[in-house]
């Protein structure tokens, strides 16, 4: 079997139709495992006994006739959710040796379907990093250039569907960890609404912004994973009741893009595929319609307030008592700074620190609560875009959906953006969606080129709160020029 | 107590939601305040790093004072949700599973440097042990 032609729909046909077992795919990916990790480290734990047992089980079920979307489908995940009895470090020193002791609902939800489980992947630490240099275990390679970074933070499971050692993975995204990395790597990154995707067994980074999503070769394989992992969990209070769920809602063929967005800081050739892109989709009887998001301007500076905030408060709880590293001291006190210290990677005691001044007396006002006020804002415009605008005095655009380039640059060499704002620029086009709470879906567009070697781009689509099925659609329609 | 620590060297409070003068917040940051209240010990190479950086950061993100917000806008999206305190699992079902995970125990309890200390106490001084509470 060809693994780099293969899809989950594909699989499932074949697994159903006796073509293979699920046994012979697993080991299939096992093999490729072995071969290319060690170059591209996009697992940092192989589960190769209890994949192949999930895998017999699924064989099992398939011959049974109680076959589901996902049974016997290999994938991969992300270092920062739990599998019960697992090691689950999120990439970070504080965790090496953590053992999970419950098991997320979206694992919960592949387990239940006959999912196969082959490893976890590396990240960016707690998240934290577009480029997955940030692990405390060692960065991924960009299967398409290793060279250069696979983006992040969900860089271990994106490299690892993009060099066909996994059919599908499971990444996070507080302000484009899927969908950057996915762009970067050629393949399909997937942000649901905020909610859509239970949080229960995603170690928390920024609580208003975090979601779970898939990273697929194709917009049907996402559709597959999120249909698996979405739906309403008592167990994670932010989660939406099923009935947000937008279905059936016909489609104008009407597609916002706020060019003022994209005046500077970003690569011509970048820029020029977009707009490539964009003709192919007015070719197939799309409406691109300039509008105005005048908010987003301050997107980044709301993103790099609020997360920070949030993720200074949920790693707290690392204090070297209950989980993870404990370092001996003297005194209570110290057993928490030595640890933390110690335990955490320089960009996670970077964004702890700043997270602690906006939250902090005399700068609260100032900063975390004016950036939620201006996130309101920001929310607003994306609301306005997409609504008719019946009684609004500053009147909907009406869009379905907005697009944006995923990234306003390619694959950067490692090492490249020592410097911290460097790389928080690169987020420019993927959080105001997380500070909406809006979906997206990043798709793969073509590549440009840099020292002669092909590097991905991404499409980025953005949707209606709730309303991912238009950007299965129109995501499928942007596929379909390729 | 460390939580009482400014931040911020030497510069008066700015008004609450008021314009933050940004000479006064990106120049004076304390680092050393910030990694106390942090509970995050820093190397002293490290600190002098981070003060060129998180005032480089907190310069960028300032931008968001230019944006005027006439309103108090509530966050509909934003909420807590309560449930009923009721259905309790089985006493016990899984101390075990939470307990492993602890760096250090005694039985059934997660042992802990002692918290409150009390000074010259000859009770302290005879009995040193301070690993349980």
């Amino acid at each position: 079997m060809d693994l780099s032609k293969l899809t989950i729909s594909k699989a499932r046909k074949a697994l159903d139709a006796k073509e293979y077992s699920a046994l012979e795919l697993t080991n299939a990916y096992l093999t490729a495992i072995a071969e290319k990790n060690p170059e591209i480290h996009a697992y940092l734990e192989v589960w190769e006994d209890s994949a192949r047992e999930e895998a017999k089980v699924a064989d099992a079920m398939i011959a049974r006739g109680e076959s589901q979307p996902l049974t016997g489908i290999p994938i991969a995940v992300k270092d920062n959710i739990l599998i019960e009895g697992r090691t689950a470090s999120a990439g970070s020193k504080i965790l090496e040796n953590y053992k999970a002791t419950y098991d997320a609902t979206v694992v919960t939800k592949l387990k239940n379907q006959g999912a196969v489980f082959l490893g976890r992947t590396n990240m960016d630490e707690f998240a934290m990093g577009g480029s997955t240099e940030n692990s405390a275990f060692g960065p991924t390679r960009n299967p398409h250039d290793t060279s250069r970074v696979p983006g992040g933070s969900s860089g271990g499971s994106v490299a690892a569907v993009a060099a066909n050692l996994a059919l599908a993975a499971l990444g996070s995204d507080t302000g484009g960890s899927i969908r950057q990395p996915a762009g970067f790597c050629g393949v399909v990154g997937f942000k649901p609404t905020y909610g859509k995707v239970s949080r229960f067994g995603l170690m928390a980074m920024g609580s208003s912004l975090d979601q779970i999503g898939p990273v697929t070769k194709t917009v049907e394989d996402a559709r597959i994973m999120l249909e698996a992992i979405a739906g309403y969990d008592a167990k994670d209070s932010t989660s939406l009741a099923d009935s947000a769920t937008r279905s059936g809602t016909s489609l104008e063929k009407v597609i916002g893009v706020p060019r003022e967005y994209l005046r500077e800081g970003i690569d011509a050739d970048v820029l020029q595929s977009f707009e490539a892109t964009l003709a192919r989709l007015r070719a197939q009887g799309y409406e691109i319609r300039d509008i105005k998001l005048p908010s987003l301007t301050y997107s980044l500076a709301v993103y790099y307030i609020i997360m920070p905030a949030e993720s200074s408060t949920n790693l707290a709880r690392f204090d070297g008592v209950r989980y993870g590293l404990s370092v001996p001291a003297a005194t209570i006190q110290e057993v928490y700074t030595k640890t933390r210290g110690e335990g955490f990677g320089p960009e996670v005691r970077r964004r702890i620190l700043v997270g602690t001044f906006v939250l902090s007396s005399g700068y609260v006002d100032a900063y975390y609560r004016k950036a939620r006020a201006v996130r309101e804002i920001i929310r607003a415009d994306f609301a306005r875009a997409f609504s008719a605008g019946g009684g609004s005095s500053l009147g909907g655009e009406s869009v379905d959906a907005i697009a944006l380039p995923t990234s306003p640059v390619p694959p950067w060499k490692f090492a490249e953006k020592a410097v911290p704002l460097a790389m928080y620029a690169a987020d420019i086009f993927t959080v105001p969606v997380n500070l909406a709470g809006v979906p997206a879906i990043s798709v793969p567009s073509g590549a440009v080129v840099r020292e002669g070697k092909d590097l991905p781009v991404g499409f980025q689509i953005i949707g209606a709160h709730g309303n991912e099925e238009t950007l299965f659609t129109i995501g499928k329609d942007v596929e379909r020029g390729f | 107590m460390a939580d009482k620590i400014d931040p911020v060297r030497s510069s008066p409070p700015p008004r609450p939601s008021g314009r933050a003068s940004a000479g006064a917040t990106s120049n004076g940051v304390d680092v050393r305040a910030l990694a106390q209240l942090a509970r995050l010990e820093v190397s002293d190479e490290e600190l002098a790093k981070l003060e060129r950086e998180i005032p480089d950061i907190l310069k960028f993100v300032e931008t968001i004072q230019n944006v005027s917000v006439e309103t108090e806008i509530s966050s509909p999206e934003l909420r807590n949700v309560m449930r009923a305190d009721e259905n309790p699992h089985e006493g016990g079902m899984y101390t075990e599973a939470l307990m492993k995970a602890a760096p250090s125990r005694v039985g059934n309890r997660i042992a802990v440097k002692q918290v409150l200390t009390r000074k010259n106490t000859k009770s302290e001084a005879r009995n040193p042990k301070k690993y349980e509470i």
